[in-house]
């Protein structure tokens, strides 16, 4: 760690990981409700279970964005942030909101916008919390050097922000509900999110792999022409149902099939420059998550995104457990995994440690990442059935349900995995063993 | 990024005069078209059409866009694209007379 | 914070610093062979990812016309070939008053890159014309987007291209306030791929029936 102002990371690193846990329990309780439908139905009903799972894991995805922003954006820039003391606001204010959300839902106090469900005052709070971080992290660009990374990371975060103000306009008419509501849920995660995962992921290229910087920056800008050349228009795969012209299908369909491209790209990035570097760093763990991370955010977004674009397809299988094995999918490979390739990374810089906890830490990515992929097969198996019986045949929803109850089984036994696995990584990446002698630390320079 | 020659004024200027004269020989041959007529009448000017089309692609590309600098790697992509339109759109034309047979 | 630096971090910061791409290595460029095409090597990811989308929105409009041969004929009837020949060729010569442009950058002639700059910019409004004279002939007739598969298509296909004429025409105009020799280069490579473009749509959707 080379500024003193980096040291703001950690609220968002711990911060992100408390909700992270957060997100996983009320997962894996969400998929209790499957098998026991019952479970919990006086205290805690479905939906609001479902509403702290997505909406912790966006907060904490989020958190973590501003947390590797602060952590990066000094090292690039080249510059200590404009006010440490500001971010630490921004952290807490973005905390309390997300404390108080919580609350809210559990005391049935929502909007009912799925992923939007935030009460009024809380989205006004996280439109103030986005502008604190504007303004700090825009100012400390603007008095630093200028790179692509940066350049990149904050564009990205400042669209992040400027869609979000979409989530304010809600139509009374459905089908124009749904299109704007698109106008955040998508080009977020299939946009502008895609610029931060680039940008991160080009970050910890160029601090791992050692491969030259002027090389990865290129790349850099390759990935991110694709990803918007794709994903921009790739909206109109969710324009294919909800009342919006007919259009739509042809654009959604090219477009959308496409957006697997930059995912690739990332793929072939991440492993060409490792290849290429040919250096072993010593943070091992940090570079298995960046390099699952282009892997799996490629199976999860792009492949199994692509099963089911085709509006031909779609037509049958859009609502089922198709999207819900890709949503999952989708979110660990691409997001989740980026986030904690950042978090293993800049750790150890941050509490001033060799990499710690490297066996623990990869044993977690291994039990976590295998058990999000069981769990996207059941997924994807329980949505063919349920396509074929309920789309196909006719049958009733519920009666479809019993039929794929099996499936359900071993999703939630693939949550209690993944909970454990979570746990696993958590604790490699919080507690920090004891410090060795020197020396230890020096005959690992040497390997 | 190279320094690229540009290809000559006269180059240049022959390209445009093969382009647009093929661009009024496939008007002419969509005029002669017959419907319904025999197979190889509906066939054939749809070939002609594409193999016109692609010639035009293929004279754009090599000569301004610069391609026949470029190493034959970059030729046989743009070729393959070229391909699979032609092969694509003529395939679509047979399928669409076998099924009417 | 650098005084409790671990010994471990140095090497690491070090290496990110010292190892930088030999000079004469084949990857100098590091654009993956991007650099050996004219102009910015940016403008060929674009390039690449229109041929492919407008690749597939023309193989699309072939697949779906297998399914409605004479709903398709009975539609494209509609349609003037003769004024999309005459577009085509338009737009061949302004593709060929775009090479002159960049034979006079590469001559140094920057007034004269800046009047065929003009005259290719002039011919793509032509065509711009003669396409919205197209879609009000459409219109008055009735036709609309939702007319039929194949006039959406017709429009998606044709108005994401006249979409790219009027991206083109602020390409050059920005090129020409600058006229260097990369930005003309880039510029008219832009501007040779919509015509590129228009040499494929016009035959596929105009005349193949």
């Amino acid at each position: 760690m080379k500024y003193q102002s980096q040291k703001v990371a950690l609220y968002y690193i711990y911060g992100a990981l408390t909700l992270f846990a957060a997100q996983i329990v009320f997962g894996v309780v969400a998929g209790t409700v499957y098998v026991f439908p019952n479970f919990l139905s006086e205290v805690l009903p479905f939906n609001v279970i479902r509403m702290i799972h997505t909406n912790a894991l966006i907060v904490w995805l989020l958190m973590g964005y501003f947390g590797a922003a602060y952590y990066l954006l000094p090292e690039e820039c080249e510059t200590e942030i404009h006010s440490p003391k500001l971010a630490i606001i921004q952290f807490w204010l973005f905390m309390a909101a997300a404390l108080a959300a919580v609350v809210c839902y559990i005391l049935g106090i929502h909007e009912g916008r799925e992923f939007l469900e935030q009460p009024l005052p809380i989205k006004v709070a996280i439109v103030v919390v986005a502008l604190i971080f504007l303004y700090n992290s825009t100012l400390t660009l603007l008095k630093g050097r200028k790179t692509a990374i940066s350049n990149v990371l904050i564009v990205g975060l400042w669209f992040v922000a400027l869609l979000f103000l979409f989530a304010f306009y809600n139509p009374a008419n459905l089908s124009l509900d749904k299109m704007y509501w698109w106008y955040v849920i998508h080009l977020w995660v299939e946009g502008v999110w895609e610029l931060i995962m680039a940008s991160i992921l080009a970050f910890l290229m160029i601090k791992m792999t050692g491969v030259d910087r002027e090389v990865i920056e290129k790349w850099l800008y390759v990935m991110v022409s694709l990803s918007l050349f794709t994903g921009i228009l790739g909206t109109g795969h969710h324009y294919l149902w909800i009342g919006t012209p007919g259009y739509w299908q042809w654009i959604g369909n090219v477009f959308s099939t496409l957006e697997i491209v930059p995912f690739f790209a990332m793929v072939v990035f991440c492993f060409y420059m490792v290849w290429k570097g040919g250096r072993e760093h010593p943070n091992k763990a940090a570079l298995l998550w960046a390099l699952g991370c282009s892997v799996m955010a490629f199976f999860g977004a792009g492949v199994w995104g692509f099963m089911h674009t085709i509006s031909s397809i779609n037509y049958y299988s859009h609502g089922t457990q198709i999207t819900a094995a890709h949503g999952h999918l989708a979110f660990y490979g691409a997001y989740v995994m980026l986030n904690l390739a950042i978090f293993t990374y800049a750790l150890p810089y941050l509490r001033g440690r060799a990499p710690y906890n490297q066996q623990l830490n990869m044993w977690g990515f291994w039990i976590t990442t295998s058990a999000m992929a069981f769990m996207t097969f059941t997924l994807t198996f329980a949505g063919i059935v349920q396509v074929h019986l309920q789309r196909v045949l006719g049958m009733a929803y519920m009666e479809v349900q019993d039929q794929i109850a099996l499936f359900y089984w071993m999703r939630l036994g693939a949550g209690v995995v993944v909970l454990i696995g979570v746990t696993l990584i958590i604790w490699s990446l919080v507690v920090v063993p004891r410090a060795r002698p020197a020396t230890g630390a020096v005959r690992q320079t040497g390997k | 990024m190279m320094e690229h020659k540009t290809v000559s004024a006269r180059t240049a200027t022959w390209v445009w005069g093969v382009a647009s004269t093929a661009t009024i020989l496939a008007l002419a041959a969509t005029f002669e078209q017959v419907p319904g007529g025999a197979l190889i009448a509906r066939f054939l000017p749809v070939v002609i059409i594409m193999a016109v089309a692609s010639t035009k692609a293929w004279l754009i590309l090599r000569f301004y866009l610069g391609l026949r600098n470029a190493q034959g790697s970059w030729t046989g992509l743009f070729a393959a694209f070229l391909i699979v339109i032609v092969v694509g759109v003529v395939f679509a034309q047979a399928a669409i007379i076998l099924i009417d047979q | 914070m650098k005084g409790d630096k671990n010994t471990v971090d140095c090497p690491v910061r070090d290496v990110a610093v010292d190892i930088a791409a030999p000079e004469g290595d084949e990857d100098t460029g590091g654009w993956g062979g991007l650099e050996f095409l004219p102009g910015h090597p940016l403008i060929w990811v674009l390039i690449l990812s229109e041929l492919v989308v407008f690749g597939a929105f023309l193989l699309v409009f072939s697949a779906v016309r297998i399914m409605d041969p004479a709903g398709f004929a009975a539609d494209q009837l509609h349609l003037s070939p003769l004024a999309g020949g005459i577009n085509t060729i338009i737009l061949l010569t302004s593709g060929l008053c775009a090479v002159f442009a960049m034979r006079a950058v590469e001559h140094g002639k920057l007034l004269s890159c800046r009047v065929w700059l003009g005259a290719t910019a002039l011919l793509g409004l032509v065509f711009l014309i003669v396409k919205l004279l197209e879609y009000g002939a459409k219109i008055d007739a009735g036709i609309t987007i939702d007319t039929s598969t194949f006039f959406t298509l017709y429009f998606l296909i044709t108005g994401f291209h006249a979409l790219h004429v009027v991206l083109g025409l602020g390409i050059l105009c920005v090129v020409g306030i600058w006229p260097s020799r990369i930005n003309i280069e880039t510029g008219t490579a832009f501007w040779h791929m919509v015509d590129l473009i228009w040499v494929l749509v016009f035959p596929v959707i105009y005349l193949v029936r």
